[in-house]
């Protein structure tokens, strides 16, 4: 499953402009409704933390999608397309939602993490889901977007910067750093002393196989 | 070399590549990463840290299953697009549609005029039977020129004592009228053919100036063609006139002659002129007296032959019969106006031609 998504997305997405469709557009935009839409809804749920807005945000960008024709300007990278636009749309659909609703609700930081994010290592234990989550809470919370997008979602760095609205340089930057926090955390804790690559090695394709 | 050792690290977590293949997901050299320890020994923990935080960072993805996604597709995208794409209505559309507003009121006009067409024409037709019975009488009293216009834009003009009959409308085939006395015709050009009934041919025409004399105290009836042409039906044989050809029928002979004539002294009567050439004074005489309603006496008849070149402009009887005289010094004119009687009776002015004693 996870390979044929990399697969329709390099082959069709990544280089396919929506000008270039033509009578299947509605196909095509089913295809890549179902294929993204976990991706785009688990990005949007880290975003603003409300399921049900997340999920009609994201029919409405599609439907948007479809009713366009081909009276606009093309779109050169869907992709960064659905993640800038379900951006924008979230964060302003969250505000009016909490102008109408309560106004005295603390809003929560964005991309919080809790140690059920993250896959569970057999051999790890439980322990190591806590400590990553407490190593990126410690982060900032465009640090944490950032690192969301990529190893989550794998956008590369050009369309991470048209999605945060930043240049490519300070998405780099930004990412880096936030890595080399995390790196020094797992170090300092001692928590997995033996924990090499050896070992990860041995883990991953065990876990293939 | 911290910084050197850091850009590695860094290198390393850039690389889409290398962090799949730290995960455990497939991808395009396996081997390349498998050995790259071994290569760069001296880097080998900053390796080891950067397979250690890509997989670190393993998300659990949320589990909306494929069936949810499936129905969000065809009730939510599919659904919303189909009652997005029914409220707007393109800018052409909406011309069109205000369009249609204007049109269909002047389409309901249209089509009521049409199918009503029969009905209005027999209405119409209907009216015009009951008026063409009803004929309408132009009378130019004596000394006085009237101008008439016809039902079908054609204009009369009716010299002195004429009278005109015409019908209120004129009939399908043709335009018919009826002249006594002298009347001047300018008749607008149509297919129906226009008939003047007179005591002489009857003159037929379908779009030309002409005059028409025709004054029940002449022996003959003249026409005169200025333009067009002009049929005269004389007891079902027609003569054809020319622009510039007289025509005069004489009565008592019914014999037409047609001749080559200068037309401004038969013509000029409308514009208030009188022209005469060598005409004799019993002529001028007879137009005097329907011009200015007075009756002439001839003490000496054997005046009446003596002829005359004269032009008159709107002068009046006195300034005229002053000129008579000076051109002729043996005759004498003694003119009593007009006056009434005691008892109201009108008695017409009244001129006596006499011989001057010498």
């Amino acid at each position: 499953m996870r390979n044929d998504m990399r697969k329709f997305r390099e082959d069709s997405l990544a280089d396919r402009s929506i000008q270039e469709m033509d009578s299947s557009r509605t196909e095509y935009l089913g295809a890549l409704f179902r294929s993204q839409f976990n991706k785009l809804y688990h990005y949007g749920l880290k975003l603003v933390g409300h399921s049900e807005l997340v999920k009609d945000t994201i029919q409405d960008i599609f439907a948007d999608l479809l009713n366009r024709e081909n009276q606009l300007a093309p779109i050169s990278n869907i992709n960064a397309y659905l993640y800038v636009s379900l951006r924008r749309s979230l964060l302003r659909n969250v505000q009016k939602l909490r102008n109408t609703e309560n106004a005295d609700e603390q809003t929560p930081d964005g991309f919080c993490f809790s140690s059920e994010d993250f896959l569970i290592h057999q051999e790890l234990g439980s322990e190591f889901r806590q400590l990553m989550a407490n190593s990126l809470t410690k982060l900032t919370e465009r640090q944490r977007e950032v690192i969301f997008l990529r190893f989550k979602n794998e956008l590369d760095f050009d369309e991470i910067a048209s999605v945060m609205d930043m240049k490519v340089q300070s998405v780099r930057n930004l990412l880096f750093r936030a890595l080399e926090q995390i790196r020094n955390d797992l170090d300092g804790r001692k928590i997995i002393p033996s924990l090499d690559a050896e070992i990860f090695l041995k883990l991953f394709f065990a876990k293939k196989s | 070399m911290q910084n050197f050792n850091q850009f590695v690290f860094n290198s390393l977590l850039g690389d889409e590549q290398f962090v799949r293949w730290a995960k455990g997901e497939p991808c395009s050299n396996p081997e390349y990463w498998a050995s790259w320890k071994t290569q760069y020994p001296d880097q080998g923990r900053e390796f080891d840290d950067a397979v250690k935080v890509a997989s670190a960072l393993s998300f659990a993805a949320p589990s909306i299953s494929d069936q949810e996604i499936a129905y969000m597709w065809q009730n939510g995208v599919l659904r919303k697009n189909q009652d997005r794409s029914r409220k707007k209505i393109a800018p052409s559309v909406l011309l069109m549609r205000i369009a249609a507003a204007f049109f269909l009121p002047l389409l309901l006009t249209t089509a009521f005029l049409y199918f009503n067409q029969a009905r209005l024409q027999k209405q119409y037709s209907a009216f015009v039977a009951g008026q063409s019975g009803k004929n309408i009488a132009v009378q130019a009293p004596i000394g006085t020129r009237t101008v008439v216009d016809l039902p079908d834009g054609s204009k009369v003009w009716l010299n002195s004592g004429s009278r005109l009959t015409y019908p209120a409308f004129f009939a399908d085939n043709q335009r018919e009228v009826r002249l006594e006395g002298e009347a001047f015709f300018d008749i607008e050009k149509e297919s129906k053919p226009f008939l003047v009934q007179n005591s002489g041919p009857t003159v037929k025409v379908y779009g030309t100036r002409f005059n028409v004399n025709d004054y029940a105290d002449e022996d003959h009836v003249v026409v005169a063609l200025e333009e067009g042409s002009v049929a005269l039906d004389l007891k079902g044989k027609e003569a054809f006139l020319h622009p510039g050809e007289v025509s005069v029928y004489h009565r008592n002979e019914h014999s037409l002659s047609i001749a080559k004539n200068d037309l401004e002294p038969l013509l000029c009567w409308k514009d208030g002129k009188l022209i005469f050439r060598n005409t004799s004074l019993d002529e001028i005489v007879r137009v005097l007296q329907r011009q200015y309603n007075v009756v002439f006496e001839f003490d000496d008849p054997s005046l009446a032959g003596y002829q005359y070149n004269a032009t008159f402009r709107n002068e009046s009887l006195e300034q005229i019969l002053q000129l008579l005289k000076v051109s002729a010094p043996q005759m004498q004119f003694e003119y009593t106006k007009a006056y009434l009687t005691k008892d109201g009776k009108q008695v017409k002015g009244k001129v006596v031609v006499k011989r001057k004693k010498i």
